[in-house]
C-alpha cells in the first residue's frame, strides 16, 4: 500500500481530506435567512459532533436548543481547540491540580473567542470554497467499448460505421455503401463547399439493415444508407415549416370499394428513395459522412441541395415535390 | 403508391411519366399496401382486404398462436372499469410484467387497417394503458383468442348494383363507459358493400339521455360523412345526399322537426348543425330497425349471433 489509503489505491485518484475536522471543536454555523429575523445573529456557536452518513454536511451540537444541526455553511474554529491541546499538554507537564485547571480553561475561553470574531470577520465564503477542479470526464473508451464491440462483430445489424468495419461482413458492408455514395452523387444531394462563418454543420451516420432473401435464388441483401442527425437542426434556421400529410386509411379502403365495383385496373408503384428527389430551400452544412470524405478537402463540408433522410423537412420536401409534379 | 384506372393504357402512360420524372420501381398488379394483403376476383367483381399476414404475426410474438377461440371480440361479464385498477404495490408490480401497451398498439393497428369487428373492443381495453389491472388483461386475452379464430376475416367489397353509394349506420350506448357514465359513440360507412370508416368511441361530454347520446352519435356521423362524400364526390362519383341509418325513431323526429324542445335546449349547436345538414339535402336520416343496424357490435358487447349478423351487414368474413 505505500502508506496510501486503500481507496486511494483502487481509484489512483489522490484522496481529499479536507473536509476533516476536529471532533468537539466549535464552530459557527450559518443560519438560514428564513430562519432568522433582521436583528438576529448570522450564526450560532455549535459544537462538530461529526459526518452525517448519506448526507453531505457536518453534524453539529447546538447547546442552546439542545438540539442537533445538519450544516454545510459553517465555520471552524480549531485554533481554540489546539491552543486548549497545548495548555493540556502543558498541564500534564506541571502536574497543575485540578482546580486550577478548571480555572485557566475558563480564563482561556473568552481569549478564545475573540480569536474566532476575528477571525469570523476576514472569513469569505467566496474565496474559501473549494475549487472543483479535480472533476475528470467519464472513462467512455474502457471495458464498456469492449463490450459493443463483441457485439458487434455478432450476426446483428452494425450500429455504426466502425462496427461495419469491423464486423465479419466488412465486404457487403463496404459495398453497400460505395452504392449509396454512388446514388447521392447521381442524384447531386450536396456539393462541398466551404462553411460559411457563423453556419454550423449538422452531424450524419449510417444506418445499416440486412435484408432477408425473398427466395431461394436470392442471396441476403446488405443496405446502407446515409441519415442526416436532424434533431441537431435548430428552427427558424435549419428549418421552419415540417408538416407532411399522411394517406388516412379511409381514403385507401374507398379508392378500392370504386376500383371493385367498377373493375378498375390496378397497380402498385414505389419510388425508391423517395425524400432524395426533395429540393431543399434552406441553407443546411452536412459533415462529410464518415468514411468518404473527399481526400485532399476533408476541411470542407457538404451543402446540401436536396434533401436527406433524416432531416426535419424532407417527408414536406418529397409532397411538395410530387405534389407540384402531379398538379 | 396505388393506380387505379379503367383503361390499361393510361396505367401504362401514367407508368412511363412518373419513371421519368422519378427513379420507380414497378411492381405490377397491386398485392399489398402497407401489410394490407389485396385479393381479386374480376369475374365477380369483389375484392378482399385482410391483414392474414399481421395478425398471424401478433399472436405468434405475444404466444398465443395456440389459444383456445372464442366467437366474440368482448364478453358481456367483463365489466371494465377504473375499479379494477391495481391499487397495492405488489399488484402494481404484478402489472408490470405484461407488455400492456404493445398489445394493445398492435390491436389498434389492425382495428384501423382491416377489423372494424374489434373496434369496440380496443377502445374499451386502451382506456387503461396508463394503469391496467388483472381484469383488463385477461379482456385483452379474450380478443387474442377471438383474433386467433378469425385471422382470415377481411373486409369484402364489391359485388353491388349500380354506383357505389355512401351509406352510413350510427348507434350509441347511453352512460356505456362505467367510471364516469358518458356514452359511446359508433358509427360504420360502407361504399360498394364493404365498411371503409368506423369508430367507437367514448362521447367527450355527458349525455343526459338516451336522445342526447344518439344526437351526439349522429353529429359526428355527419361529419364524418360530409368529409368521405367530399372524397367520392372528387373521385367523379356524384352523391347528392347520404343515406344516414339511426335506430332511434325519436332521434329522426327530433332531427326533422323544427319544434323546439325545452329539454333538449343543452344540445343546442349540435341539434342546429344537423338540422341545417338535413334541410340541405345533405344528409337522409333514416329509421333502420335495430336488428338490421351494424354498428351495434359497435357500442357494446353483443351476443355471438348477433355479432355474426353485424359481420355480414357489412361484409366482414372470412373468405
Amino acid at each position: 500500500m505505500g502508506g496510501k489509503v486503500a481507496e486511494e489505491v483502487w481509484t489512483r485518484n489522490a484522496i481529499d481530506f479536507s473536509h476533516l475536522r476536529i471532533f468537539g471543536c466549535p464552530a459557527y454555523v450559518h443560519v438560514p435567512s428564513d430562519e432568522r429575523s433582521k436583528l438576529d445573529a448570522k450564526s450560532k456557536k455549535c459544537i462538530f459532533l461529526g459526518y452525517k452518513k448519506g448526507v453531505k454536511g457536518y453534524k453539529f451540537w447546538d447547546p442552546v436548543d439542545k438540539k442537533v444541526v445538519i450544516s454545510r455553511d459553517a465555520v471552524f474554529d480549531e485554533q481554540s481547540m489546539l491552543q486548549q491541546n497545548q495548555e493540556k499538554v502543558q498541564m500534564e507537564l506541571e502536574h497543575i491540580p485540578a482546580a486550577a485547571t478548571l480555572e485557566r480553561i475558563e480564563s482561556s475561553n473568552p481569549a478564545s473567542d475573540d480569536y474566532s470574531t476575528v477571525h469570523l470577520q476576514d472569513y469569505n465564503l467566496a474565496r474559501d470554497r473549494e475549487r472543483r477542479t479535480n472533476v475528470k470526464a467519464p472513462t467512455r473508451l474502457g471495458f464498456e467499448d469492449m463490450v459493443s464491440f463483441a457485439l458487434n462483430i455478432t450476426s446483428e445489424d452494425p450500429t455504426s460505421f466502425q462496427g461495419a468495419i469491423t464486423s465479419q461482413d466488412r465486404e457487403n458492408w463496404i459495398g453497400a455503401m460505395v452504392e449509396e455514395m454512388e446514388s447521392l452523387q447521381k442524384n447531386q444531394t450536396w456539393e462541398l463547399a466551404r462553411l460559411p462563418k457563423g453556419m454550423k454543420t449538422i452531424g450524419c451516420k449510417w444506418v445499416y439493415k440486412r435484408k432477408l432473401a425473398v427466395s431461394e435464388k436470392d442471396e441476403e441483401k446488405f443496405k446502407a444508407r446515409l441519415v442526416a442527425k436532424g434533431f441537431s437542426q435548430k428552427k427558424g434556421i435549419n428549418y421552419d415549416e415540417i408538416f407532411s400529410p399522411v394517406v388516412r386509411h379511409t381514403s385507401i379502403r374507398a379508392v378500392l370499394a370504386l376500383v371493385a365495383t367498377w373493375d378498375l385496373h390496378l397497380e402498385h408503384m414505389d419510388v425508391k428513395t423517395a425524400f432524395l428527389h426533395g429540393d431543399l430551400e434552406e441553407q443546411i452544412y452536412m459533415q462529410q459522412p464518415e468514411g468518404f470524405s473527399q481526400p485532399g478537402h476533408e476541411h470542407l463540408v457538404c451543402r446540401l441541395k436536396k434533401s436527406l433522410y433524416g432531416l426535419k423537412q424532407s417527408p414536406m420536401q418529397w409532397y411538395k415535390r410530387f405534389d407540384s409534379y402531379m398538379i | 403508391m396505388l393506380i387505379a384506372a379503367k383503361n390499361l393504357d393510361d396505367v401504362v402512360g401514367l407508368k412511363a411519366l412518373l419513371s421519368q420524372e422519378f427513379d420507380m420501381k414497378d411492381l405490377g398488379a397491386a398485392k399489398k399496401i402497407l401489410r394490407m394483403e389485396i385479393h381479386r376476383d374480376k369475374s365477380s367483381k369483389k375484392l378482399w382486404l385482410s391483414q392474414q399476414g399481421y395478425v398471424e404475426k401478433v399472436l405468434k410474438r405475444f404466444g398465443m398462436s395456440n389459444a383456445k377461440l372464442e366467437s366474440t371480440p368482448l364478453a358481456n361479464h367483463f365489466k371494465l372499469s377504473s375499479n379494477q385498477c391495481p391499487k397495492t404495490n405488489k399488484e402494481v408490480a404484478d402489472m408490470t410484467e405484461v407488455p400492456y401497451a404493445s398489445v394493445v398498439g398492435c390491436l389498434m393497428y389492425a382495428m384501423i387497417c382491416t377489423r372494424p369487428d374489434l373496434a369496440h373492443a380496443v377502445s374499451q381495453v386502451s382506456k387503461y394503458m396508463s394503469k391496467p389491472g388483472r381484469q383488463h388483461w385477461e379482456a385483452i386475452k379474450w380478443i387474442f383468442r377471438y383474433l386467433r379464430g378469425t385471422v382470415g376475416h377481411c373486409i369484402v367489397f364489391g359485388n353491388q348494383q349500380g354506383d357505389p353509394l355512401v351509406i352510413g349506420y350510427v348507434d350509441s350506448d347511453y352512460t356505456g363507459d362505467l367510471d364516469n357514465r358518458r356514452s359511446t359513440t359508433g358509427y360504420v360507412f360502407t361504399i360498394s358493400g364493404g365498411p371503409v370508416c368506423w369508430k367507437s368511441t367514448i362521447q367527450s361530454i355527458v349525455a343526459l339521455s338516451t336522445i342526447e347520446a344518439e344526437y351526439m352519435t349522429i353529429v359526428e356521423a355527419a361529419k364524418e360523412a360530409l368529409w368521405l362524400t367530399g372524397l367520392v364526390n372528387k373521385l367523379v362519383v356524384q352523391q347528392d345526399g347520404v343515406q344516414l341509418h339511426c335506430d332511434s325513431q325519436s332521434v329522426v323526429y327530433l332531427a326533422k322537426n323544427k319544434i323546439y324542445h325545452a329539454r333538449t335546449k343543452h344540445i343546442d349547436v349540435r341539434f342546429h348543425k344537423i338540422r341545417e345538414l338535413i334541410a340541405s339535402g345533405e344528409i337522409l336520416l333514416q329509421k333502420i330497425g335495430t336488428a338490421e343496424n351494424a354498428t351495434d357490435m359497435l357500442t357494446k358487447p353483443v351476443t355471438t349471433d348477433k355479432f355474426k349478423h353485424c359481420l355480414n351487414l357489412l361484409n366482414v368474413y372470412s373468405c
